[in-house]
């Protein structure tokens, strides 16, 4: 492109070199005419011609390369500079009728250019003259043609040099990328965790690897949430299954009777159903990982929802001789009805199920500011230890003290109530200490912008 | 009561036609969408059980044609998709219920029974028999052999429950959502202690046993005995 620019460049510097030195050399010639047509206006041809010759040969002395040719009528040749034969050269001239005009063009005749005017005008005797004037451009031309061949030679070392230049700077800005690429390109799902170092690009691309390297982490945590998913369905789907291939394999390894075999039949639906729900509650805890939990909002009234739950749990909780308490009250808040349900049961299930013979659960509902509402299931119990509280809603998380192990079910009651309140926007922790163990649900008011991954 | 099932999977087709057999209906099995909605179309069943996910056409088009052509008759949809977004679509295409799959056989059974009892008018009882007890709804009064016996707000429910639905399997999960309104996955714990406090004062003294446990599946209330249920 530079290369193209350049050599118009140069195009246009000739041109304009040859259109001025034809506009000088116009001028001149045209200086020239006027000085003839000068003398011959007062030109007698009877009296005057020597000395008319000698004016013309003044006029002349002063010019370089002009070629003159006067010629009067029946193309008589009142005067003709030798060398150059005007009146052949001027044959090829596009003469117009109206010979009164001046009239100019370039010639090349015998291997030369010439440029040449001619003129008609009247002698005193009212003679009619032709005078042509010619002036060769030879020398002009090969000066411009040098100058010319000169900045196509610049030309070519610019073109040159730029492309040289293109080459580096190319070779030395895309040497950062190539680097970043080959980085990239080695980036598998084993090496997510890997970041592209900073110092590896300039500065000005910084933010692009900063940006890559969020991306990646997202990735990351996706890919890990996957992989976890993954491990926790196969390992908690692995006793069942275990349970389900060694009794049948059992079973018809000898004759059995057909109590035995209905026996087995009823294990193997006991295994099949712990199955069931294993594969249900990681669905729905898949989806709350990929954000895809949305809530059917509408009002909820949390002291009515807790009254329902506890009248659900009253048999459970009176065979332990637990009292269930609701304190306080809140506005109602907008909510999915089955989720908050759901959320709430897991946790008094959870609560009764830690909750020391003949205690004392107890509910708590409250404003906490204008914007927000704070639920509190408080029970007393076994204190959690501090470095367990914020991995209780870990799926699946399971120490001694984790107050996640019942029969069924096992781990993932927490992880489905944190899921349920982080699809409302809420937020949920725990607190433990010799009085009590307490989970802690704030949830804004009104809910009206629940999550969308749709959005 | 005649019944199709709609489902291209052969086991699963085969199993729910055995089973629904066994338990009293006339079945017609179809095993692609096109088949099954030209039956559908043109004999008269008392309920159709559809699987979503066919080969050919899906199971909501099928719902959408038969209650477009004003076809009336009841429709379970059968489906591997449990998201609250499927199960309203299925409602509002015309569908009467909703089993995800895994499902229990005793479930699909209950939702069965309790479809087409819709079809037939509802002889509002008062009194509620099984062997020696008796449930007297507008006394709210329970007794056995002339015993009365005392139930709490609860117990009477889930018994009254059990006596309208005698000698059908009722899963945990059913129980919950009629006598406390638990439509979603609660702790079922519940539903054994009830049924055991229950138990102890309908049961404990007194013969026969009229509360059974079915393992795997739920409870049911039969005047039979244990033995006599799998003979």
């Amino acid at each position: 492109m530079a290369c193209l620019l350049l050599y118009g460049l140069s195009y246009i510097i000739k041109k304009s070199f040859e259109k001025y030195s034809i506009s000088q050399n116009i001028i001149e010639l045209n200086s020239v005419i006027d000085s003839i047509e000068r003398e011959l206006s007062y030109y007698d041809p009877e009296q005057e011609r020597n000395e008319l010759i000698q004016n013309i040969l003044l006029i002349l002395a002063s010019h370089h390369q002009l070629f003159v040719n006067i010629i009067g009528n029946d193309n008589n040749i009142l005067y003709k500079t030798r060398g150059l034969n005007l009146y052949l050269a001027s044959q090829k001239l596009d003469n117009n009728d109206v010979k009164t005009d001046r009239h100019s063009g370039v010639v090349n005749y015998d291997n030369s250019s010439y440029l040449i005017v001619s003129s008609r005008i009247y002698a005193a005797n009212n003679e009619p003259f032709t005078i042509t004037v010619a002036i060769k451009q030879d020398m002009q031309l090969e000066f411009i043609e040098r100058l010319h061949n000169g900045l196509l030679i610049l030309l070519a070392l610019a073109c040159f040099l730029i492309l040289i230049g293109t080459s580096v700077t190319i070779y030395f800005t895309q040497k950062p990328i190539n680097q970043l690429i080959k980085k990239i390109s080695l980036i598998d799902s084993k090496s997510l965790k890997v970041k592209i170092p900073r110092e590896l690009v300039p500065i000005k691309y910084a933010s692009l690897v900063d940006a890559f390297n969020e991306m990646i982490s997202r990735m990351d945590a996706v890919f890990q949430r996957q992989q976890d998913f993954t491990a926790d369905i196969a390992h908690e789907m692995r006793t069942p299954i275990t349970n389900l291939t060694t009794q049948t394999q059992i079973a018809l390894n000898n004759a059995r009777t057909a109590e035995e075999y209905k026996e087995v039949l009823y294990s193997n639906l006991e295994e099949f159903e712990k199955l069931s729900q294993i594969i249900t509650d990681m669905l729905f805890l898949a989806q709350a990982d990929n954000k895809l939990l949305i809530p059917k909002l509408g009002k909820i009234d949390l002291t009515e929802m807790f009254n329902r739950m506890f009248d659900y749990y009253e048999y459970v909780s009176e065979d332990k001789r637990i009292k269930l308490i609701l304190k306080g009250t809140c506005p109602d808040i907008l909510g999915d009805k089955l989720m908050i349900s759901r959320a709430v049961s897991n946790l008094l299930s959870n609560a009764i199920r830690h909750t020391p013979v003949g205690e004392t659960i107890t509910v708590t509902l409250s404003r906490l500011n204008p914007n927000s509402i704070k639920i509190i299931v408080a029970n007393p119990g076994q204190p959690i230890e501090a470095k367990h509280l914020p991995l209780l809603f870990d799926r699946f998380y399971r120490t001694d003290e984790s107050r996640q192990r019942n029969g069924e079910g096992a781990g993932i009651g927490l992880a489905i109530v944190k899921s349920i309140i982080e699809a409302h926007q809420g937020e949920i922790t725990a607190e433990s200490d010799d009085n009590s163990t307490r989970f802690i649900m704030i949830f804004p008011l009104p809910l009206s912008k629940v999550k969308n991954p749709h959005n | 009561m005649k019944l199709l099932v709609v489902e291209d999977e052969v086991k699963t087709g085969e199993y729910l036609r055995q089973g629904l057999i066994e338990s009293g209906f006339i079945v017609d099995l179809a095993n692609n969408g096109l088949d099954g909605y030209h039956r559908a179309m043109t004999e008269d069943y008392d309920l159709i059980i559809l699987d979503v996910m066919l080969p050919d056409i899906s199971g909501w088009k099928i719902v959408q044609s038969l209650r477009s052509s004003d076809k009336t008759t009841q429709i379970i949809l059968l489906t591997a998709r449990g998201s609250v977004e499927d199960k309203v679509k299925g409602f509002d295409l015309g569908a009467d219920a909703y089993l995800v799959k895994p499902f229990s056989f005793a479930e699909l059974l209950a939702r069965i029974r309790s479809l087409l009892r819709r079809n037939v008018p509802q002889v509002n009882l008062n009194i509620l028999t099984a062997a020696d007890l008796t449930m007297d709804l507008p006394k709210r009064m329970v007794t056995r052999s002339g015993k009365r016996i005392d139930l709490t707000n609860k117990e009477f429910l889930l018994l009254e429950y059990f006596l309208r639905y005698q000698g059908e399997v009722l899963t945990r999960s059913l129980i919950a959502s009629q006598v406390w309104d638990m439509n979603f996955d609660s702790d079922t714990n519940v539903i054994d202690v009830a049924i055991r406090r229950l138990r102890n004062k309908i049961d404990a003294n007194f013969e026969p046993k009229l509360i059974h446990t079915i393992r795997g599946m739920g409870y049911k209330l039969d005047v039979v005995t244990e033995e006599e249920m799998f003979l």
